[in-house]
């Protein structure tokens, strides 16, 4: 790639040109004056060709970035030249502002992130112009590489805790008897017991010394089951299943992890992934980032490897319960005898595109069809003792893990 | 867009400034639409020539102050032209571009007053002596821009 004149140079040298020789032809001295800025144009120009070729690079500043969110993409060019255009096109998942820039430096373009996912500009280029517009270079593609887009967390906030919390430290009251700040019972006091559980006020009312016993808080371990096996849009604009699940799914995590939960997650869509059980912020990237990547999509059978969950793991699906792949899955799932819980992520005003071509009486009927085969799955499911619950936002889980914590206790 | 309406801008001032009559600005100001519409394209040099062709049909004499401003009109149109020419058209130039093309065309525009001046003077003189220094002139602008261009550190 080089170094070739521009219409500007072609301007100037022909403008030049003409005007001296209209001036000698015609007669006419003020035509020398209008050739006065072409000529000086045009030398200039031709003496400052560029020798090298210069090489844009573009790069993301955030590896990066939470879905709602912007960032920018950084742009650079290595070489010889005066000016700089970039063009940077929005794609329909990426907001490009502006989207062509001339600069004489280095410059940068807002990208704002409307969907998770991983992401690119439909296009990147540059544009090199040289010493007095003389000579350009390019457009030449730079590409950013891809922009790894993080689901929105919502702001969530559940009020029940887990049902069967067996870890050593957490947030969640257990069903052993510790040190803690949940009340459990008051009973006689026991050689061993600690003078400051003494409950003083009773003691004085009874013949002998009673002590207040708490439960100890521990942590819990989840496992999040996210399907994308199918992805079910609803009105234009509004969420889809496979946007409410991964957003769940990322929400959910974020509320356990901040409650020094351990959390695993494991995507059901055409390539499946396990995002093995742990905790801490580092570990919340780790999931973000593997929902991200994440890519709907159909597959024959759900790849289920074997669970590695600890026992009294609790096991939330969100799932739109529309595959007929999923059954595979749910099969393995309940055969652990792990607590699961189902969170329906189909949209409330969902309905399927229908193929170009296709009577809209008969698609809405296909979907009717559709709609009670998951309500027989639902029922199916419901009647096997798996609680299936749509997801609303903050505390769409708390009356169903408070009643699974309260049925072993 | 604003460069592309000053490509328009400084053809059919141009124009307007050589007297040329009205069927003659009609061609002009068309072919500046279409310079405006295509920067980086031929149509601008075109449409600037036919103002030199109105020049030199229609054109005021050498003294004329007329020719300074139509000297000014082809400066703004060509300086335009290329900053339109830099990209789409939403494209956003920088500051600095701006500004750096902005004095360019000053300049250009100054040093073609002061050969129109020195023309004048030796028109006023020796009618005769007007060709040579004109030329003269022309060739010591060039010959200065070539200069300076080489030192380092120039722009």
């Amino acid at each position: 790639m080089g170094w070739r004149p521009t219409a500007t140079l072609a301007r100037a040298v022909g403008c030049a040109t003409v005007a001296l020789a209209l001036a000698l032809v015609a007669g006419r001295p003020a035509l020398v004056v209008l050739a006065v800025p072409f000529a000086v144009h045009a030398a200039l120009a031709l003496t400052r060709r560029p020798t090298s070729s210069p090489t844009g690079r573009a790069r993301w500043r955030a590896e990066s970035v939470a879905e709602g969110q912007a960032t920018w993409l950084d742009l650079r060019l290595d070489g010889e030249a005066e000016d700089v255009t970039w063009v940077v096109r929005s794609s329909s998942q990426l907001d490009c502002e502006p989207q062509a820039v001339a600069a004489s430096g280095p410059t940068s373009v807002r990208v704002g992130a409307r969907r998770w996912g991983v992401r690119e500009p439909a296009g990147v280029a540059y544009l090199a112009t040289g010493g007095w517009g003389g000579f350009r270079v390019g457009p030449a593609p730079a590409s950013p590489g891809r922009l790894r887009v993080l689901p929105a967390a919502l702001a969530y906030d559940a009020s029940a805790p887990l049902p069967h919390p067996l870890g050593l430290v957490g947030a969640h009251a257990s069903h052993r008897t510790g040190a803690g700040l949940e009340y459990n019972q008051t009973r006689a006091f026991a050689s061993g017991d600690r003078l400051r559980r003494i409950n003083w006020r009773v003691s004085s009312r009874t013949p002998s010394l009673l002590v207040d016993t708490t439960l100890t808080e521990d942590d819990a371990s989840v496992l999040l089951v996210v399907d994308l096996l199918t992805d079910v849009a609803g009105r234009p604009g509004n969420a889809t299943s496979a946007d409410l699940g991964v957003r769940a799914t990322a929400t959910l995590a974020g509320h356990h992890l901040a409650l020094g939960d351990r959390v695993g997650v494991r995507v059901l869509a055409s390539s499946s992934t396990t995002v093995r059980a742990g905790s801490g912020r580092r570990h919340l990237r780790r999931i973000q980032g593997v929902l991200a990547g994440s890519v709907p999509g159909s597959s024959e059978r759900v790849a289920m490897p074997p669970l590695r969950t600890p026992p009294g793991t609790t096991i939330i699906l969100l799932s739109p319960l529309l595959a007929t792949a999923l059954t595979d899955a749910l099969g393995e799932l309940l055969s652990h005898g792990r607590t699961l819980v189902v969170v329906d992520t189909l949209p409330p005003d969902a309905r399927p595109p229908a193929a170009p071509g296709t009577d809209p009486e008969l698609a809405a009927l296909a979907w009717r069809m559709r709609a009670l085969d998951r309500a027989e799955v639902v029922a199916a499911l419901e009647r096997v003792g798996v609680r299936v619950v749509p997801w609303r936002g903050p505390g769409s889980l708390d009356v169903v893990l408070r009643q699974l914590a309260r049925g072993p206790r | 867009m604003i460069a592309r309406g000053l490509v328009l801008l400084g053809i059919a001032g141009a124009a307007v400034a050589s007297g040329a009559p009205l069927v003659g600005l009609l061609v002009c100001v068309v072919l500046g639409i279409a310079a405006g519409a295509l920067p980086d394209s031929p149509a601008p040099a075109v449409a600037t020539m036919a103002v030199l062709g109105a020049w030199a049909a229609w054109g005021h004499g050498l003294t004329s102050p007329l020719v300074v401003v139509g000297v000014t009109g082809l400066v703004v149109a060509h300086v335009a032209a290329h900053l339109a020419s830099l990209g789409p058209p939403d494209l956003r130039v920088g500051r600095a571009t701006l500004a750096r093309w902005s004095a360019r065309g000053v300049v250009l525009v100054a040093l073609s007053a002061v050969v129109w001046g020195c023309l004048v003077l030796a028109s006023h003189r020796t009618p005769s002596a007007a060709w040579v220094v004109g030329v003269l002139a022309a060739l010591g602008a060039g010959a200065a821009a070539l200069v300076a261009a080489r030192q380092p550190g120039s722009s």
